[in-house]
């Protein structure tokens, strides 16, 4: 037989997948629109924090309470549009840990891909919102194209470093507490603005825990443009990708799978 | 007949690591971590032919779902060789997944919320199934197993014997030629069980699928494999007949029952009776069949005494495979 594996037929699962999935929330609507609308205010939360700082210092090195602006637009909205997409970006332990991977191993599909669009978590669709509340309020048109592709590469950077934190349950067991606070220090960090890091944490944010590319760098270039930082972003986004795929591949051949219906860990 | 899987000298050991208990070794084994290594399959080696329904046997944790894994794809072997329809499953699961159906009692496929259709219709997409052709299997499906009704239901509310149907239905659209089923009738009761095991014959029967089971239910493997492989500390210790099994080890039938009156002994005096607990109200027997049918024994317990129950039971497993050891009989 025949079989193709075409990037393709990936997007069309992937877009299968994100039907079910909303229709599987549908089954519960007061509490899918109670989960968007919380995550509304929760971010909008943090922009009146921001407000109230920035009347008062009215500027950290350069970033003013608009930098802030647009860095919640890209943040929220790369973060929502993984959330919504890949909505097992952050469970990868889990999926690993409770030996759940086998359902995506009998199937014909790239596994990690196959894992990562099967959850849709609806409520990041708060987020998607927020994020191009935040854009209408702070792009002029011509920046909505770069505010696009920025986005899908802070995006691509969040999921592969899930995943990356995910993968650690292959090689240490117990590793959900750990991968979640990973990945938790990946969104705090990005949600600073990146003027506020010196020496070795700037060099921390920008290279092992990324979230200057994920939040920092992408404002940098949307209030002025420079190739080189682009470049560098796009670079970053596809070393983070290619390394969790690798690490994760590795890790598949440790996976010892499990009948646990429930543990206790 | 052709050999469709053929295994040779598999095993698959796993890495535990060793803890001494207590706060205090949870300490040590940071600073100087011990492993041991275990072996769940030790030295594995079998073929199967195309049409036949294997029973997979053995107590909790003898490798029995390590071995379906490795063959399926999901796990990778320590060392051996796996040939499945001509294709290595480490190296070509995405291919081989075509020819494979999966069921995995303890991990359900279906959508929790939502009805089973829907599931259907995504596994199409996940197969890339054509829709008619896809159609038409569903329906010759959903009338074989009796689900015209509820595969319209959230899984939620089906009851755990529709839901496995259901989860079987899942794992045969795409048509595969092998099924492999861990512990499909776990948690079932009796005439769900018998609905299963039916279902599974039909399906041998119809489209001559093989089929793979494991089970730590002797009842299951009896009715419907042909063939039966014994597995215990991941060794295979019988690879033959369900027939052979059935005459050689499973002549022995277990009786328990609970006595209204207190009594030393049951003053049975029949040929091929043993008993083998005696407490206060319970008495446990083993009976052998061969020498004695089990509803005389029955009926003169109930003749010469006031019971409040009695259950007949198969020896469990763990002691066919103590027998297999002594080489009894």
């Amino acid at each position: 037989m025949g079989v193709k594996i075409s990037l393709k037929n990936h997007l069309k699962l992937l877009m299968e997948y994100v039907k079910i999935s909303l229709a599987s929330a549908m089954e519960y609507k007061t509490s899918f629109i109670t989960q968007t609308i919380t995550m509304v205010i929760n971010d909008t939360v943090w922009i009146i924090f921001w407000i109230i700082f920035f009347n008062k210092f009215n500027q950290i090195n350069g970033w003013t309470v608009q930098d802030m602006f647009m860095l919640y637009a890209v943040v929220t909205f790369s973060y929502g549009l993984a959330g919504v997409f890949f909505g097992n970006r952050n469970k990868i332990a889990e999926v690993i840990a409770e030996g759940k991977l086998d359902f995506y191993l009998s199937l014909p599909k790239n596994e990690l891909f196959h894992v990562l669009i099967s959850r849709s978590s609806w409520f990041s669709m708060g987020d998607v919102v927020f994020g191009l509340i935040m854009g209408i309020i702070s792009f002029s048109w011509w920046q909505w194209p770069l505010f696009f592709v920025l986005s899908l590469m802070s995006m691509s950077i969040i999921i592969s470093f899930g995943t990356l934190a995910g993968s650690l349950a292959f090689f240490m067991g117990n590793a959900e507490e750990s991968s979640r606070n990973l990945y938790m220090g990946l969104i705090s960090f990005s949600t600073y603005p990146l003027a506020v890091f010196h020496g070795a944490a700037r060099i921390i944010l920008l290279t092992i825990i990324p979230a200057g590319f994920v939040s920092g760098i992408p404002v940098e270039l949307l209030k002025n443009f420079n190739l080189k930082w682009f470049l560098l972003s796009l670079i970053c986004s596809l070393v983070f990708i290619t390394i969790s795929i690798i690490v994760f591949k590795l890790g598949l051949r440790r996976y010892e799978s499990g009948n646990n219906m429930n543990v206790r860990v | 007949m052709v050999a469709i899987i053929s295994i040779k000298n598999l095993t698959k050991e796993f890495k535990t690591r060793r803890k001494e208990a207590g706060l205090k070794g949870s300490i040590k084994s940071i600073f100087s971590p011990s492993y041991k290594l275990t072996k769940a399959v030790d030295n594995v080696s079998f073929t199967i032919k195309k049409g036949e329904v294997i029973g997979f046997i053995g107590p909790n944790g003898a490798g029995k779902s390590t071995t379906i894994k490795m063959m399926s794809g999901i796990l990778f072997p320590s060392k051996g060789k796996m040939d499945v329809f001509g294709y290595n499953p480490q190296k070509q699961r995405k291919d081989l997944s075509f020819h494979i159906g999966t069921v995995f009692g303890q991990k359900p496929q279906l959508w929790y919320h939502l009805p089973a259709i829907d599931t259907y219709n995504l596994f199409s997409k996940i197969y890339e199934l054509d829709e008619k052709s896809y159609r038409s299997r569903l329906d010759y499906l959903v009338k074989l197993f009796e689900v015209e009704e509820i595969i319209f239901q959230p899984v939620r509310k089906l009851s755990l014997g529709q839901r496995m149907r259901c989860e079987i239905i899942a794992s045969l659209l795409h048509g595969p030629k092998v099924l492999f089923l861990d512990e499909p009738t776990i948690g079932l009761d009796l005439i769900a069980k018998k609905k299963i095991r039916e279902l599974l014959k039909r399906l041998n029967e119809n489209e001559k699928v093989t089929i793979v089971l494991t089970s730590h239910d002797m009842d299951d493997v009896e009715q419907i494999c042909n063939r039966l492989i014994i597995i215990n500390e991941g060794k295979i210790v019988y690879d033959g007949s369900t027939k052979d099994i059935r005459e050689k080890y499973l002549k022995y039938k277990v009786i328990k029952v609970t006595l209204e009156r207190q009594v030393t002994s049951l003053g049975l005096n029949l040929l091929g009776v043993k008993t083998i607990e005696n407490e206060k109200y319970t008495q446990t027997l083993e009976v052998d069949t061969s020498k004695q049918p089990v509803q005389k024994v029955i009926s003169q317990i109930l003749s010469k005494h006031k019971i409040s129950d009695i259950t007949v039971l198969d020896p469990p497993i763990e002691e066919i495979i103590e027998r297999i050891f002594k080489k009894e009989l």
